[in-house]
């Protein structure tokens, strides 16, 4: 097997298991030796899971022998950030407080992608406890910085920062991530992959780790976006064991996508210039007339007006100070690596019920307003992040060395998108420097598969998810 | 929070290993529990500013 192969898309693998090119032991064994030699670069591995990997590779190739197959994700490799429970094996959280916890079951998504003939081969690393105190280092994790396989000195973001990297260092094919708020888009930003922030409740949480109950959600972190859509068409669906399921499924069917044409999309030129880093000005300026060529129609708008920052941080806080109460008050929150974090948590014990319920009427307010926003336009298009990956070394709370423009553009969209729960799609589109960028797709609520269209037409005309990093 | 201008221009001498042990040293503790406090403060703030109808009720159950 040459290095093509850890580069290789889901469709690719799927079809060469089938034609019998290599096994799915083969491949397996391949992808672990892979996470065991590079894994520890990125800081991307919190668990090689041999032994389970292999053997469920020996089912799947018992399986595609008899010609019982099972979808596109049959034979392939994977990773889960984690803070998703894999039945009898630890999940740790990326905290030293629940190093070495492990849970009798597996998450529903895991179950899922069992199910599917899917191998998974690693946990994750991760920012401790998702970040929900608030981080000041990328260091914020028992697993040390995550580290961007474009540039080690670089962070490979957060929360969900291995499965960022160990998609983009080729060390499993896809990853499953969570995102609170911008927990899947910036890593898959950063590190120069294709990122998936499904619906909230399309997904079920049963077996990952609560950060909020009313914002968590989990998505694919993939190479490109055919692939987010079988992964996704696979780990969606109902779950009465999630309260929050909205007893939705998936189909992904890019064979019944709108045509392009009669598409408006939202977008705010702003973005693309006063609130962009100068290094990634050129790239997303090109990337917006690729998408412009395309033949979407774009239509200059703004983001309904709210205080995203000021309702997403009580419903964060107060949902985790409730969640980690016995972390916080018992005192093993001292343990965890990074002191913003702690003080974050400690004092979100004091945010006071009356902000919580102020947050949550707003967020009423929100879900209306993006309802009605979406009403007029297919889509907004934005950028993933302003900018690339920040240094491992800068605090990730320093001040801006820039002034923000007076127009807001779209430029709160991850709280605000996180907190009306639509779906959003992270594209890389160019690089500033070494570090790529990408673009962001926010469509309404169930509407993946038409941003996963749009996606794939932009990928069809660049190469940008193709690229590889010197490893 | 700015950096020194300083350790900008230290950077541009520096490897990456050195320019990890030049991180700024974290503020103290009782800094971070005032600025964590006083970020909810400025939250409330924010958030009592905002004029709601009284009808609106939270998004508990909350359904996209």
């Amino acid at each position: 097997m040459t290095d093509d192969i850890f580069f290789a898309p889901i469709t690719d693998l799927n079809a060469r298991l089938r034609r019998k090119e290599f096994s799915c032991q083969e491949l397996t064994r391949a992808y672990l030796d892979r996470l065991e030699k590079l894994g520890p670069r990125y800081n991307a591995v919190a668990l090689l899971m041999k032994e389970a990997a292999i053997d469920k590779a020996k089912e799947v190739d018992g399986d595609l022998k008899r010609e019982r197959f099972r979808g596109m994700l049959q034979g392939i490799p994977y990773g889960a950030k984690d803070l998703l429970s894999a039945k009898g094996q630890p999940t740790g959280w990326g905290a030293r407080p629940y190093a070495g916890q492990v849970f009798d079951h597996d998450a529903t998504v895991i179950k899922k992608l069992a199910g599917s003939g899917a191998v998974l081969t690693s946990k994750l690393a991760m920012v401790e406890l998702a970040g929900g105190g608030g981080y000041r280092f990328p260091a914020a994790s028992v697993s040390g910085p995550g580290l961007n396989p474009w540039s080690r000195s670089h962070w490979s973001g957060g929360s969900s920062s291995g499965s960022g990297s160990a998609v983009a260092a080729g060390l499993v094919p896809f990853a499953l991530g969570s995102e609170t708020s911008g927990s899947i888009l910036t890593p898959a930003a950063f590190c120069g992959v294709t990122g998936l922030r499904p619906t909230y409740g399309l997904v079920s949480r049963y077996g990952a780790m609560a950060l909020s109950w009313t914002l968590d959600k989990v998505g694919p972190l993939c190479r490109s976006v055919e692939d987010c859509g079988y992964v996704l068409q696979t780990i969606a669906g109902g779950d009465s064991k999630d309260p929050g399921s909205a007893g939705k499924s998936f189909y992904y069917a890019p064979q019944f996508a709108r045509p392009l044409n009669e598409m408006t999309v939202a977008y705010a030129p702003v973005d693309f210039d006063g609130w962009a880093d100068p290094a990634a000005k050129p790239a997303f300026q090109t990337a917006l007339e690729v998408m412009r060529g395309l033949g979407v129609k774009l239509v200059e708008a703004k983001i309904p007006d709210f205080p995203y920052g000021a309702v997403i941080g009580p419903v964060i806080g107060a949902e985790s100070a409730s969640i980690f109460e016995e972390l916080i008050r018992g005192g093993k929150v001292d343990e965890l690596a990074d002191k913003k974090q702690i003080a974050g948590l400690k004092a979100s014990l004091d945010i006071p019920a009356t902000d919580y319920l102020k947050a949550m009427r707003i967020r009423s307010l929100i879900r209306q307003a993006f309802n009605e926003f979406f009403a007029q336009y297919d889509a907004i298009l934005t950028t993933s992040r302003t900018g690339p990956a920040s240094r491992i070394s800068e605090p990730l709370d320093r001040a801006p060395s820039r002034s923000s423009p007076a127009d807001r553009g779209f430029s709160g969209i991850i709280p605000a998108g996180n907190l009306a729960g639509v779906p959003a799609l992270s594209l890389p589109c160019g690089f500033a420097g070494e570090l790529p960028v990408a673009l962001q797709l926010v469509s309404r609520a169930f509407n993946e598969n038409l941003i996963l269209a749009i996606g794939k037409a932009f990928q069809e005309r660049t190469d940008w998810h193709k690229r590889r990093p010197k490893i | 929070m700015s950096q020194p201008s300083r350790r900008k221009f230290a950077a541009l001498f520096t490897g990456p290993a050195l320019l990890a042990a030049q991180a700024p040293a974290p503020a103290a503790p009782e800094d971070l529990a005032a600025l964590a406090m006083n970020q909810i403060q400025a939250n409330s703030s924010r958030l009592s500013q905002f004029k709601i109808d009284i009808s609106v009720e939270p998004a508990f159950a909350f359904k996209p």
